[in-house]
């Protein structure tokens, strides 16, 4: 198995590292791809997680935690190599098609993804949901972008507020 | 020193500052057309107001009130006696101040305001904050409300998503409930217009967008390219919130009665928003350049934002109404400023009678 260097100065083997989703799942997984996680790194750093103990993550279910170690899984060699300087074309498309295959689902897996990058502080996996939701919403008027998000009808009150917003800032909305 | 910035002839000048000990802190702040220097010496608990008399003709500093805070409890902790040096490294501010007469100052976690009609003085505690508490005396014009983006995750935000779920029968485990923080990140990756757009969809979203840390933050982000603000005015032509960069505080009720607690938010001055571009910053102005104050510049109807190059020194405007900045002729010696100017960036402007002013 040629794990790639975890970064966190290991050498030999890569370091494992069990992570306990809310539901009680518990999941076994390289240290290098759970560090990418800012909340997580500092507790891997101080030796947690190894063994039989298990980090526990309250607020993140197994559906939502596998697709984020998923990511993680994926994107971990290139994060351990600096930001993969040395990564060729190749490996730069790799990833950009896994990403953007990553984020066509479903928008309350969406959605749960958005809170668990939040919560774990993962920053490529934050900036990559959060861009997927601004594509969603990119040039379409208000009440399109309500229909894209699935938001109720608006009340007759809020209706009339968004004509009045088109009045006061047509040029906007060209 | 202390330095104004005259805003119809675009010129800086040396001001009086109020006659403390260079050692302490002091904030100024504008208080029914009145310029107030909050001068916290060197206990922190003594706070003498200095009021600056005859504007424009013969000003001069007059120490009006002082006020004892007296010991202040926060969480478990007392403050230490006066003198004890710990105090030091608490940072007071005057925050703000009022047509009522109350004066908004930051003494350690209290908010304490002091009402210069009535002579008193009123302690409000932040419950069990221990923290560094961030205070952005915009927020307070507005509102004097908890600034929502401060709250980062917090758990009440994911029940209001909840009960919000129940009563409009979406699924909960929907963008729409996605609390304001992970909102903004969302948002700030939009090209303006459409940030304006999103504004529209609901009032969270609305919220989000007028915020003055989201459009400090939209504005940083755009920096390289063109810059969009938000031109807040009050009805009377100020601008407000005057400048971005200030932090939102935590969750701070001030109420009108005496007790701390719920009460309804002081009304502020009517507050309309725009948004106007900002022509495109190319070339010499793309990097280094840092915003200082955003002002109103009466006889052109103009707003404009008055900033300056860091690498090439010197000093710049950028209005709505010009292609490109234009850059000020230096009438100050630019050595004196330097050590000035990391703290011109960090305390709040405060504009009066057609000038900005910054803290001695």
């Amino acid at each position: 198995m040629a794990a790639p260097e975890s970064g966190d100065g290991n050498n030999g083997a890569a370091r494992m590292v069990t992570l306990i989703s809310s539901d009680n799942t518990r999941f076994e997984v390289e240290a290098a791809a759970a560090s990418l996680s800012q909340t997580l790194q500092l507790t891997i750093l101080d030796g947690g997680g190894g063994g039989g103990d298990g980090i526990p993550l309250p607020n993140v279910d197994s559906a939502t935690l596998s697709k984020v170690l998923e990511y993680c899984i994926k994107h971990a060699p290139a994060a351990a190599n600096g930001g993969a300087p040395n990564a060729t074309a190749v490996d730069r498309a790799e990833l950009e098609r896994f990403d953007n295959e990553f984020v066509n689902i479903d928008q309350s897996v969406l959605y749960s993804l958005i809170m668990a990058a939040h919560n774990l502080e993962i920053e490529g996996l934050q900036s990559l949901v959060a861009k997927k939701v601004a594509d969603m919403i990119k040039g379409k008027s208000p009440m399109e972008i309500r229909r894209t998000l699935g938001f109720p009808d608006p009340t007759p009150e809020e209706q009339a507020e968004m004509n009045a917003h088109m009045l006061e800032y047509g040029w906007a909305y060209e | 020193m202390m330095v104004a910035f005259d805003t119809a002839s675009e010129t800086f000048h040396e001001m009086t500052p109020p006659p403390v000990s260079k050692n302490n802190r002091v904030n100024i702040l504008a208080m029914g057309g009145l310029l107030v220097a909050a001068d916290f010496g060197t206990d922190k608990r003594i706070i003498d107001l200095w009021f600056f008399e005859d504007y424009g003709v013969d000003g001069r500093w007059e120490r009006r009130h002082r006020l004892d805070t007296g010991p202040i409890y926060y969480g478990q902790l007392r403050l230490p006696p006066a003198g004890d040096d710990s105090w030091l490294t608490i940072p007071n501010r005057a925050v703000a101040g009022t047509d009522e007469g109350d004066i908004i100052l930051r003494v350690a976690n209290a908010i304490v305001v002091h009402n210069v009609k009535t002579k008193t003085l009123r302690v409000m505690e932040l419950a069990n904050e221990t923290a560094t508490v961030l205070i952005s005396p915009f927020v307070f014009r507005e509102s004097l409300v908890q600034h929502q983006l401060a709250t980062k995750f917090a758990l009440d935000q994911l029940a209001w998503g909840a009960a919000a779920a129940e009563k409009d029968g979406t699924p909960q485990a929907a963008i729409i409930h996605l609390p304001d923080d992970t909102i903004a990140d969302i948002l700030l990756r939009l090209p303006t217009s459409s940030i304006l757009r999103s504004g529209a969809v609901c009032k969270p979203w609305r919220r989000v967008t007028t915020s003055p840390h989201f459009l400090s933050a939209h504005h940083a982000r755009r920096r390289t390219g063109s810059v969009s603000v938000i031109l807040h005015t009050t009805v009377d032509g100020a601008p407000w919130p005057g400048r971005g960069n200030n932090l939102p505080p935590r969750r701070i009720t001030v109420p009108r009665g005496g007790s701390t607690g719920t009460g309804s938010p002081r009304r502020g001055k009517k507050v309309t928003r725009q948004w106007a571009q900002l022509p495109l910053l190319h070339g010499d102005y793309r990097s280094h350049d840092q915003e200082y104050a955003f002002f109103f510049h009466q006889s052109s109807g103009e707003f404009r934002l008055l900033c300056r190059n860091m690498a090439r020194r010197i000093w710049f405007v950028v209005s709505t109404s010009a292609a490109q900045p234009r850059q000020l002729v230096e009438n100050i010696d630019a050595a004196e400023f330097i050590p000035w100017l990391p703290m011109m960036v960090s305390a709040p402007v405060v504009p009066l009678h057609g000038n900005l002013h910054w803290s001695p």
